[in-house]
């Protein structure tokens, strides 16, 4: 790693790929945990690199890197946008015992927002939701009673 | 699919006749066949028993592949299911499968999949490392990487570093890896049965070129292995010079190279041609109903001290 903008702290741009020290993995974990009742495993290696659309976290529990350029690490868990994080689809999978910001649903609503679709809401969340049917889990938005889906088109069905 | 004289390439032809001699018109009519679809349940995201209740409800007749306890033959479509973009599987050649088996990765080693896109052998390395460890998965082609990170990601996995380097030039990692998965560019007559291109492009000038990057990919490869660690070689071929002739190759540049016997129960297969190639396992379409490949396994041994 080798830019001068690496001392990283959530919230900060940065420009490359960069692994959160701990105290940056603490206030990660505690921005999840506040959102979505789930704490992030701190013993997993995180790192962050800057997008478009916000900050994407990755996780990596592998126990070690190789000195060479790379394309990609670990996995995608989510995104920082305007300090509300996103899960990513893998991401809210981990996330399975999260208990905050939960729209329990139906599979038939699961398959609806993963294949891009709209549906009706009618509790009190809003923001980033986790949509869950027994083991299965993806992600939308909650709007003016409705849930957006945030599927990625790659992902869709 | 179905290959008339006229289709047929006449150099294909007789090179297959003259290799497989009375095994060719088997072989040949398989080609007129689609392969057997399978699927590899992703044990980072469930277990087999949740995605044959998928199938049930789905009504999709399945069975159990043999030599894969993850495994599943499946009788329909199963690619816009929900459960398959949500990594709860991934649809792989049956045969393949064993190729990932074939070299044993344990949790916590250092695993290298040198030709890794588009991921269906590195996301079960990943599964059988269960997530620890380091899996560098590495692809030279910039547009097979994005399905390589793509599959990687729908399956959960999170200990693979994905590269884009030149195989070849992968000796700065001498001596660094437990095991290496080189399963290189080929021929593909292995995949024929769902795809026509590669009998009606085969050549033998073709097979010679890509026999001698298969051979410089294997000492690359093999240079990057610990001592005592363990490199699979496969191809989804059939010729002699990219299989027989790439191991004969590594046996013969590397003295500390060993060829290891695999097995797997109720895998149809059969020996390497040659006398030095016995123990390496190849696999004809015809056999299994599914695709061809060619498996070696290779041990780097330990140096043999003095007393």
């Amino acid at each position: 790693m080798r830019s001068k903008e690496l001392k990283v702290r959530i919230g900060i741009r940065i420009k490359m790929r960069k692994e959160l020290n701990s105290k940056d993995v603490e206030e990660l974990a505690v921005k999840i945990e506040s959102q979505f009742g789930f704490r992030i495993d701190e013993k997993l290696k995180y790192f962050v690199k800057e997008e478009k659309e916000g900050e994407k976290i990755f996780i990596f529990s592998g126990n070690r890197i190789p000195n060479i350029q790379v394309e990609w690490i670990g996995l995608h868990f989510g995104t920082l946008i305007q300090n509300e994080f996103q899960p990513s689809i893998d991401g809210a999978f981990l996330m399975q015992t999260a208990n905050k910001k939960i729209l329990q649903a139906s599979k038939k609503e699961i398959e609806e927002l993963m294949k891009g679709s709209v549906i009706d809401y009618s509790g009190g969340l809003t923001g980033f939701v986790i949509a869950r049917h027994k083991d299965l889990a993806c992600v939308g938005i909650v709007k003016e009673g409705k849930v957006g889906s945030l599927t990625p088109k790659s992902r869709l069905i | 699919m179905h290959y008339t004289t006229m289709e047929f390439n006449q150099e294909f032809a007789s090179y297959h006749r003259k290799l497989l001699g009375g095994e060719f018109e088997d072989f040949v009519g398989s080609l007129r066949f689609k392969p057997k679809s399978a699927i590899r349940v992703n044990t980072l995201k469930t277990s087999v028993e949740r995605v044959e209740k998928v199938l049930y409800e789905n009504k999709i007749e399945h069975g159990k592949v043999p030599w894969c306890s993850e495994g599943l033959w499946v009788d329909s479509d199963v690619l816009n299911l929900v459960e398959h973009q949500l990594g709860f599987y991934y649809i792989q050649d049956a045969v393949s499968m064993a190729v990932s088996l074939a070299l044993e990765p344990k949790p916590g080693e250092s695993v290298l999949d040198l030709c890794a896109a588009p991921g269906s052998k590195a996301t079960h390395l990943a599964a059988l490392m269960q997530n620890k460890g380091c899996l560098l998965a590495n692809e030279q082609d910039y547009r097979r990487i994005r399905a390589l990170v793509y599959n990687i990601q729908r399956c959960g996995v999170s200990n693979a570093i994905v590269t884009k380097q030149d195989g070849v030039k992968f000796d700065q990692f001498s001596e660094k890896f437990d095991r290496i998965l080189l399963d290189v560019p080929c021929s593909d007559v292995g995949r024929a049965m769902s795809n026509r291109e590669v009998v009606r492009d085969w050549s033998k000038g073709k097979v010679i070129r890509l026999s001698a990057l298969q051979k410089r990919l294997a000492l690359a490869a093999y240079n990057c292995l610990k001592e005592d660690g363990i490199m699979v070689y496969s191809t989804c071929t059939t010729s002699l010079e990219e299989n027989e002739q790439v191991v004969e190759h590594i046996l013969h540049e590397c003295k500390d190279a060993r060829l290891e016997r695999i097995k797997f129960n109720g895998l149809q297969s059969k020996k390497g041609l040659t006398d030095k190639t016995y123990d390496c396992l190849r696999i004809l379409p015809h056999y299994n109903n599914s695709g061809g490949y060619f498996v070696a396994k290779i041990r780097r041994c330990a140096p043999i001290k003095n007393k």
